[in-house]
């Protein structure tokens, strides 16, 4: 009987050049992941530096003898679309995660930062000129320790878009390790997820569409009738 | 990175592997992909053409045969009736003065091949299916083969007769790609099928190895693993084209797959000691580990896909009982794309590689204006079905054990 040939030499080659095209493949994987999140730490530096201009305008207007509320007012109502684009990006971006990215990590504590920031900065424009915004404080976590966070995460993107310029939503991914997230969670007095906080409300577990309909109707009636009063204490 | 992605992971590197593996091959026996070698001297063949209830095509077949390209001395043929129903006989007789009829009772295929072996007193054996006849210059290109005292089988190119539906477009593609691969499969040593319409056996060693196996549902597979158990080698021409009548409905096309898929099961089966054993060359050592990875991989894939499509009908259901509407954002964003994305990329530039050397080595040019359906459906439509069919077959094998059917 005659022995057979192995071609060894031939299967290690393929090995080895697939090992590299893989290689190549992850490389590239690993450029668009890089080049994701520089998207999105564009897109915070942006918003940030818009914070910033909008916390100078209130400290000016503060300052000066007569308030432009006005001016401050259509600067809050630009940042609203900006703080939904930056959401959508850092959601597609964690719904698409295949190699993971020590840098998002920081990225979407420094996120935190500035969603919070930007929070306590309406909180003030409102202390100044009164309302001009709904804002919603939308604390969630992963869907292991949350499973109805991504319902509630649909119905809110639903009442954003709608309320394009009058609702304020800061999603706070409470899974996060970082302090100012813990003062948050005793403060409200957070045990389990979702909690929405519109105004003085605390709104504890899920909430369907005609629930959160009538709470946020209520709140967007006043500011559109003019009735500025703080939303969030 | 979860367990599933590593998965897929692995899957992609199976497949690039594969891939690269094939285009290795080839590169290296360019030369032998379209040449075989010159006839050294005319071989007496024989050609068994074993029909049930094939009234309608047989008479051509035999035409066909007699009409090749060949010395008419060296050239036998021989029709096996096998209690057929229909008008099969009538027309085999209309050619009695010029082919040996063998009429008997309907036992199967493999018996009714193993009946006429024994009348055989040739050099060769051709088998060929009586829905298929071969080209004029058929025989020809595969004879320079059997100078070689180790080719015991020589495989041809099957073509299809027709590509009118859409369950015919599919497999005018797939028979395209498997002439290319048939053909490196030969070169890398490792064919594992003579497929029943066009296939040449060496008299001798059929007779010595008992014929045709009668328990397999593939006989032409079992007597490939055959040989290549025992060393011997099968090559492949893809300058004898045989055309062969492909099933029209899904049906048909199904239970002629749950057949093939079954039986390459059970001849795995049958001869897994070649396993992991060296000794049986690049067929054992890397070829039937590989497709047995193939074959999980696909069926895994098919489930995993399968879940994922119903996952996403439900979430898109949950989203509209939520919102009583399902908003429709046909915007992509870069954030949407990851590393999947370009493996898939890859594999489409892959396939369509692949495609471009089928149509080379199967002598067919690009129509993409005339056969867009066909390449079309095989890279859709396709590998989802081939992966059903592999899950049919297993339940299949599961349910109903060793009935053989034609």
């Amino acid at each position: 009987m005659v022995e057979k040939n192995l071609n060894i030499g031939t299967v290690i080659l393929a090995v080895t050049v697939t090992v590299v095209l893989m290689g190549g493949i992850f490389l590239m994987g690993t450029r668009l992941s890089e080049e994701k999140v520089t998207g999105i730490e564009r897109e915070i530096t942006r918003f940030e530096i818009e914070r910033r201009s909008q916390d100078i305008s209130r400290q000016l207007a503060e300052n000066l003898p007569e308030k432009n509320c006005d001016a401050l007012e259509v600067a809050v109502e630009q940042t609203i679309s900006d703080t939904a684009v930056l959401a959508d990006r850092v959601t597609d971006y964690e719904d698409n995660v295949k190699l993971g990215n020590n840098r998002f990590e920081m990225l979407k504590k420094e996120y935190m930062n500035v969603l919070l920031e930007y929070w306590l900065l309406t909180e003030k424009v409102d202390e100044m000129c009164g309302s001009s915004t709904v804002r919603m404080l939308y604390f969630y976590s992963d869907p292991h320790v949350c499973p109805m966070c991504e319902d509630q995460g649909t119905i809110i993107t639903h009442y954003r878009e709608k309320y394009d310029d009058t609702l304020l939503v800061f999603p706070l991914d409470m899974s996060l390790d970082m302090r100012h997230l813990t003062i948050l969670r005793e403060t409200y007095d957070i045990e389990e997820y979702p909690v929405m906080v519109v105004g003085e409300d605390v709104h504890r577990g899920f909430m369907d569409m005609d629930e959160m309909g009538q709470v946020l109707e209520g709140y967007i009636e006043d500011v559109e009738a003019g009735n500025h009063t703080s939303q969030t204490t | 990175m979860i367990f599933i992605d590593m998965l897929y992971i692995f899957f992609f590197f199976i497949m690039i592997f594969s891939a690269v593996l094939w285009a290795i091959v080839y590169y290296k026996n360019l030369d032998k992909v379209t040449n075989d070698p010159p006839v050294d001297k005319i071989r007496e063949v024989t050609f068994l053409v074993p029909a049930y209830n094939e009234e309608d095509c047989v008479g051509e077949t035999i035409q066909r045969l007699l009409d090749l390209d060949y010395p008419e001395e060296a050239l036998d043929i021989i029709a096996i009736n096998d209690g057929s129903e229909d008008g099969t006989l009538e027309v085999l007789k209309q050619f009695e003065d010029r082919i040996k009829i063998i009429d008997k009772e309907n036992t199967g295929k493999a018996d009714s091949m193993n009946v006429a072996l024994e009348e055989v007193d040739t050099e060769l054996i051709a088998s060929m299916d009586a829905d298929s006849y071969p080209n004029e210059d058929f025989l020809k290109n595969m004879m320079g083969y059997f100078k070689d005292e180790e080719v015991t089988g020589v495989t041809p190119a099957l073509k299809l007769v027709r590509d009118d539906n859409v369950v015919e477009k599919i497999q005018w593609t797939e028979y395209i790609y498997q002439i290319f691969l048939r053909k490196i499969f030969s070169l890398f040593d490792v064919q594992y099928v003579l497929p029943g319409p066009g296939s040449i056996y060496r008299t001798d060693f059929m007779k010595e190895t008992g014929g045709w196996r009668e328990d397999t549902h593939t006989e032409d597979m079992e007597v490939a693993f055959r040989m290549m158990s025992k060393r011997k080698r099968i090559e492949n021409t893809t300058n004898s084209v045989v055309w062969t009548d492909p099933p029209s409905r899904i049906g048909d096309l199904f239970r002629q797959r749950m057949r093939w898929y079954r039986g390459y099961v059970e001849n795995f089966m049958k001869y897994r000691g070649m396993l992991f054993d060296p000794k049986s060359g690049n067929l054992g050592m890397f070829f039937l580990p590989l497709n047995a990875v193939w074959i999980f991989m696909l069926v895994f894939l098919l489930t995993h896909v399968t879940y994922n499509i119903l996952l996403m009908g439900y979430q898109a259901l949950r989203t509209y009982m939520l919102l009583g509407y399902y908003p429709i954002d046909l915007t992509i964003t870069i954030q949407e794309l990851h590393l999947f994305h370009i493996f898939i990329a890859f594999f489409f530039m892959i396939g369509l590689g692949m495609i471009f050397l089928s149509l080379f080595s199967a002598g067919e040019r690009v129509n993409m204006k005339e056969r867009w359906l066909n390449y079309l459906t095989f890279f859709t439509i396709y590998p989802y079905m081939f992966a059903l069919f592999w899950v049919a077959s297993f339940y299949g094998m599961a349910k109903d054990r060793g009935r053989i059917r034609w």
